[in-house]
């Protein structure tokens, strides 16, 4: 019951937050849907049509599928980073350690509800490609579907931001290095160009993207995707957790918090 | 009572806790005093008796209890220096709300302790402001506010008059004062700054380069602190250089 209420004030706090910073989550509006146009006019939908033998319009789809994971990834890395070093500059991130509550439960639960909010950036996202392609109600649903899909893709990027948040908790700054891995997650796994390489299975959304792309193809969904995305997600999950509980107790013992 | 015995902290390779041991009475509620310069350990050792940080060696414990990192997450909140540790884009009334569900109080009793303490502090007007829009002196009460609301036994307050002007020191030092007393908290104070603690403070603890230099149980003037205070430095320094 007592984690419950934490939760909830977190909620409470991080919602009236965000309507705060309106400029930050318009400039997040503006980025995610720039990026989506730069990735459409470079002509990756031919990727698709070819690959997957479907028509222009079911190539723009495809894209649209990969580039809704790749956003919630994107932005749960982002955010797990940005709120460690936030928090840990400003003070906030001592008064969790005073808490009596795991801190990542809470700040898994911050990154869902951060992701949540910012399915309003898939807005320009959705009316450019009604605009361009056109969509067919199911379509819509594919859409739909891949947002809600994507969102476990959100435990085991959580987990990857939690290692890089380890590495914030230690070095303070991590300085361009997400941006990096952020644009690399774009090209090099399946998001906008279509790959069925192993080693891409090992990022937790890769599988998810394949798992709705064949739903909206028609085909049949393999029991093995579905079982690598839960296992990939959650080991990433584990690894994440034992990184963060590791820098937290190595900073504990030989660093300080507020030393920037 | 918090019993510290021989306590070492390392940052990195450098030590700035050396055996430092104390025993703090929390039958009694009281005003404890952490005096020392710059440098000398004082937020660090604040930091080890909270559990933000570890320590490399010794030990720490509360008589009748096992574990002492479960104990204070229970009984003891840290309110930080400067103006750090709390949320300004929030109200007054959302962080308070905050602190106490981090630390597991219950909603409807922080709610009552809200009403109890924001009419103490004079502060119930400033309930609904966001933070940011608070004075520096209006903060450090908000702060004070969201330790109090959080209804632990032990308030530790680390240099709670920086940045305050005289008028607000002078209020600060009796709010502590009638706080302590009327809802038998106890307080643990640290600062470089002697006209703040002086009158205020019940319990000396003098820390001089991770040590510590000394205790004195009573209330002083600024004068007298500060005779105490150089002669117990002049000690540490003069038992170095042998």
């Amino acid at each position: 019951m007592k984690y419950f209420n934490a939760i909830k004030w977190e909620m409470i706090l991080d919602t009236k937050e965000y309507l705060q910073y309106r400029i930050g989550l318009f400039m997040d509006f503006l980025v995610f849907t720039g990026t989506f146009l730069a990735v459409y006019f470079m002509g990756s939908t031919q990727g698709f049509v070819s690959f997957y033998n479907t028509s222009e319009a079911g190539g723009y789809i495809l894209v649209l599928i990969g580039y809704i994971f790749w956003q919630n990834a994107s932005a749960a890395l982002g955010y797990c980073v940005g709120t460690v070093s936030d928090e840990t500059s400003h003070g906030i991130f001592e008064i969790r350690l005073q808490s009596k509550f795991h801190m990542e439960g809470i700040l898994f639960i911050k990154l869902v509800i951060s992701c949540l909010i910012h399915l309003v950036t898939y807005v320009g996202i959705i009316i450019f490609g009604n605009a361009v392609v056109g969509y067919s109600s199911n379509d819509l649903k594919i859409i739909i579907l891949a947002i809600f899909v994507s969102l476990f893709s959100l435990v085991g990027m959580y987990g990857i931001g939690l290692i890089f948040g380890s590495i914030c908790i230690c070095e303070k700054k991590v300085g361009s290095l997400i941006l990096v891995v952020q644009t690399m997650l774009l090209f090099v796994t399946n998001a906008i160009s279509p790959s069925r390489a192993s080693v891409i299975y090992l990022i937790p959304f890769t599988s998810g993207i394949d798992i709705v792309r064949d739903i909206y193809l028609g085909n049949k969904v393999s029991n093995y995707l579905i079982l690598v995305y839960v296992i990939v997600n959650i080991l990433w999950a584990i690894a994440g957790t034992v990184c963060f509980r590791f820098a937290l107790r190595y900073e504990k013992r030989y660093g300080a918090f507020d030393n920037y | 009572m918090i019993e510290v015995k021989n306590v070492n902290k390392f940052y990195k390779n450098k030590q700035v806790l050396f055996d430092f041991s104390v025993t703090i009475d929390l039958t009694k509620d009281g005003i404890y005093g952490l005096l020392g310069p710059n440098g000398a350990g004082k937020t660090t050792f604040l930091k080890v008796l909270t559990g933000l940080l570890d320590y490399s060696s010794g030990t720490m414990r509360v008589r009748e209890e096992d574990n002492y990192m479960k104990w204070c997450k229970e009984n003891i909140v840290l309110i930080p220096a400067g103006e750090r540790g709390i949320r300004y884009k929030n109200t007054v009334y959302d962080n308070i709300m905050f602190f106490a569900a981090m630390k597991g109080s219950k909603e409807k009793e922080v709610k009552n302790l809200i009403e109890k303490y924001a009419n103490e502090l004079h502060f119930s007007q400033f309930l609904k402001r966001r933070v940011e829009t608070l004075s520096t002196g209006e903060k450090k009460k908000a702060m004070l506010l969201c330790g109090l609301c959080t209804d632990m036994k032990v308030l530790i307050m680390d240099e709670p008059s920086n940045g305050l002007d005289i008028e607000s020191q002078v209020e600060m030092k009796n709010l502590i004062k009638d706080l302590a007393k009327t809802y038998h908290k106890t307080f643990i104070i640290s600062s470089h700054d002697l006209e703040f603690l002086n009158e205020l403070v019940e319990h000396y603890i003098f820390i001089f380069k991770g040590k510590n230099g000394g205790e004195e149980d009573r209330a002083m003037g600024t004068e007298e602190i500060r005779e105490i205070y150089l002669e117990k430095r002049r000690g540490m320094d003069n038992n170095e250089v042998f």
